[in-house]
């Protein structure tokens, strides 16, 4: 990674502090009107991390998807921007607990890489390819958008159940409407996915021929994707809902995670 | 400041007792009249609520408020009988205000946090401007009020949890619904509690209100307040998927909503949340039915013990917000005090400016015809030392009048400039020079 590249990171790293503090001081003292303070901080850090991604392109030439650390600067990226989004259409102001402080780790790691060619996959130069990386990034997203809710899906089920009603309820939407945006979030996020794997398949298939088939992390993907597309049915066709549908969302998630991590090259940085 | 409140509230008098001295709008204002034409008062305001009838003015300095608001409250009551004196209270100065404050903002209800005190304190001010008995600093304090309760209401949430048991069953069915437009809602037996709680979900929005009960013309009667449809009791089973909220108050001795039942019941409705509101006792539905996932059944009990720790909670806000009331108290009673400074500030612009044309007066004779700019130059300057002289003292005045020394220097300066209604002496002693001494010494500076 460029330098300056790293420098901006580091920027958004900065940014992107603050502004999870203030989220979370704001939402565990009830000042609402702090929040505002917060997401101006993480708009900022986001604006910054778009800077450090384009300066990087622009440098090397390519999509900056080539080794882990651009991978997960990347995804931080697209994660901070869902969940901006995802904040506009519901104020849902505590989901920033989950998600902030992932999206300033994702940024810190980023910006912990070296300027070292050593950790690339191989040239990802192909349009196809980087198209395939951004599309597979936002089914991510979507997906860690959708276990985050399930999480508070899960905790606000649990209160009404236990039969509570804490004062903190207050910053976490309904429980339908918790619902409406995992059902959403799996949605698009299941979409994504797809595009990005078929892409990715015709890429592999034009480089490699079938090869790469019985590669263990494509089986994870794919196995992934099957629970991806096991969950968006049964929630759409057969109406699974409530904390049922919520863990298996968190358990889709954890694979996907594993699939990450063996694509992105996370073992090559360990083994390092 | 001299100003009083005197009243009888939920706290001091029993009802029998506070329904004597309650007043409607009309009486209101026929009393907010005489009050306000009483000897000695500059402004008055009568709050008459359920839980309080209190009158709060601001007198002459020096004259005693309790004796003569009370006289009036009596005079106000019908049908009252001697009353022993323990049943008013009368405050003055800063914890006059602070009640004021803390009625606004809800801390002195029967239930506190309650919103309705806000509305009937705007209605109450309203009726004072109408008569106009309001119109200075009390008015000033009252409209501080409205805002400092809505301040204490978004900074603490006070007002946010339901401490009545049909509220509390909205509450819940806005945490699992959100808005509760367009969900269906079942009464499931016409007794009061239930049409008391479907009567607040109505108004919460929900507006498809179904009912049905073992006497069938109890239900088309109940369905016809809400418009909506009845149906017989036989057909709960089949119908009752439909409904997102149930709630049940049939006097039936068995469980009318078993377990088995909801279990088919959330198949056909795939899923989607279900909120039973038992209040039926014996009860009607099976408790093991709020194990089912998306079934939220509380009973009668439950829905008190939200209620019970909704008013504990409500007790723990009331303390950040007495925190609001006092901090809030200080800086009114600061801004009261700036404003009693403001009539000896006019006096002493208006001591100089006398001073200033005099000596232009006499200064004029020996200068001779003077064209129009000369006489507009000296003007200009004469004015200008005149207002740099008084800008000292005045900045010190507006600074230092709301401190308990304030009354002291607007003494010391009336004296110094000799602000006492005599014209300026014409006696050699430079009239202007006299009140920069004069300021200089109470600086402890030279001239």
């Amino acid at each position: 990674m460029q330098e300056s590249s790293i420098l901006w990171l580091r920027v958004a790293a900065i940014l992107y502090f603050p502004g999870l503090i203030v989220a979370l001081l704001s939402l565990i003292r009830h000042h609402p009107g702090r929040f505002r303070i917060a997401l101006v901080s993480f708009l900022m850090g986001a604006t910054v991390h778009l800077v450090a991604i384009a300066e990087e392109a622009l440098e090397v030439g390519a999509f900056p998807a080539n080794n882990f650390f651009e991978a997960i600067s990347l995804l931080g990226l697209v994660l901070a921007i869902v969940f901006l989004i995802c904040h506009w259409l519901y104020r849902f102001e505590s989901l920033a607990v989950l998600i902030m402080p992932l999206v300033f780790l994702m940024t810190l790691t980023g910006s912990t890489a070296g300027n070292n060619p050593s950790l690339q996959m191989g040239a990802m130069r192909d349009v196809w390819l980087t198209t395939h990386v951004v599309f597979i990034m936002l089914g991510y997203a979507g997906l860690l958008i959708s276990a985050a809710v399930s999480v508070f899906y899960l905790w606000k089920a649990r209160q009404l159940k236990q039969k509570r009603l804490p004062a903190q309820d207050d910053a976490v939407p309904p429980l339908m409407t918790l619902d409406q945006i995992v059902a959403k979030s799996l949605g698009w996020g299941f979409l994504a996915l797809t595009v990005g794997l078929v892409l990715g398949i015709i890429w592999a298939s034009n480089e490699s021929g079938t090869k790469w088939i019985f590669e263990q992390r494509i089986l994870i993907a794919v196995m992934t994707w099957f629970i991806y597309l096991v969950l968006v049915f049964l929630r759409m066709a057969s109406g699974w809902r409530g904390a049922r549908a919520a863990m298996l969302t968190v358990a889709a998630l954890f694979l996907c995670g594993i699939t990450w991590v063996t694509h992105s090259g996370v073992a090559a940085v360990l083994r390092q | 400041m001299n100003l009083w409140t005197v009243g009888l509230s939920h706290r001091t008098a029993p009802v029998e007792l506070r329904e004597k001295f309650a007043l409607d709008s009309r009486a209101l204002l026929e009393a907010c009249r005489r009050l306000g034409s009483m000897p000695g008062v500059h402004e008055g305001l009568l709050v008459s609520t359920c839980n309080r009838v209190e009158v709060m003015a601001l007198l002459e300095d020096g004259r005693e408020g309790k004796d003569a608001l009370l006289s009036f409250l009596l005079a106000e009551g019908s049908g009252c009988a001697p009353l022993d004196e323990k049943h008013f209270y009368a405050l003055h100065g800063r914890d006059s205000i602070r009640h004021l404050f803390r009625v606004a903002a809800s801390l002195d209800s029967m239930v506190v946090g309650e919103p309705q005190i806000l509305g009937q304190l705007k209605a109450a001010y309203a009726v004072a401007r109408e008569s106009g008995s309001l119109h200075g600093p009390l008015d000033l304090m009252v409209t501080k009020a409205f805002r400092i309760a809505k301040r204490v209401r978004s900074e603490t949430g006070i007002g946010q949890s339901a401490v009545s048991i049909s509220f509390a069953a909205v509450e819940l069915a806005r945490r699992i619904f959100g808005s509760l437009k367009g969900k269906h809602v079942l009464i499931l037996g016409a007794g009061k509690m239930s049409e008391l709680a479907a009567r607040h979900l109505h108004r919460a929005g929900a507006e498809n209100i179904y009912v049905t009960n073992r006497t069938h013309e109890r239900a088309v009667e109940l369905a016809s307040i809400f418009r909506g449809q009845s149906f017989p009791h036989e057909d709960l089973p089949k119908r009752l998927a439909e409904m997102d909220i149930v709630i049940t108050s049939s006097g039936a001795s068995q469980h009318i909503i078993t377990r088995e039942l909801m279990r088919s019941v959330m198949d056909t409705r795939r899923h989607r949340p279900a909120f039973l509101i038992d209040i039926a006792v014996p009860r009607n539905v099976e408790p093991s039915v709020h194990q089912l996932d998306q079934v939220f059944l509380y009973d009668i009990d439950d829905l008190q013990k939200v209620v019970e720790e909704n008013v504990k909670g409500r007790a723990a806000k009331a303390d950040e917000a007495e925190e609001i009331v006092r901090h809030e108290v200080e800086r009114m009673l600061h801004r009261l005090k700036g404003r009693e400074a403001a009539p000896a500030i006019v006096e002493l612009q208006e001591q100089l400016e006398r001073i200033r044309s005099a000596e232009i007066g006499r200064v004029r004779r020996r200068l001779g015809t003077l064209t129009p700019e000369q006489a507009e130059a000296i003007d200009a300057l004469t004015r200008g030392i005149v207002n740099k002289i008084a800008h000292g003292p005045i900045s010190e005045l507006r600074k230092h009048a709301a401190d308990p020394e304030g009354a002291e220097i607007v003494e010391i300066l009336r004296r110094a400039f000799r602000i006492d209604g005599a014209e300026p002496t014409d006696d050699g002693e430079a009239a202007g020079e006299l009140p920069a001494e004069a300021v200089a010494a109470e600086r402890g500076q030279r001239p």
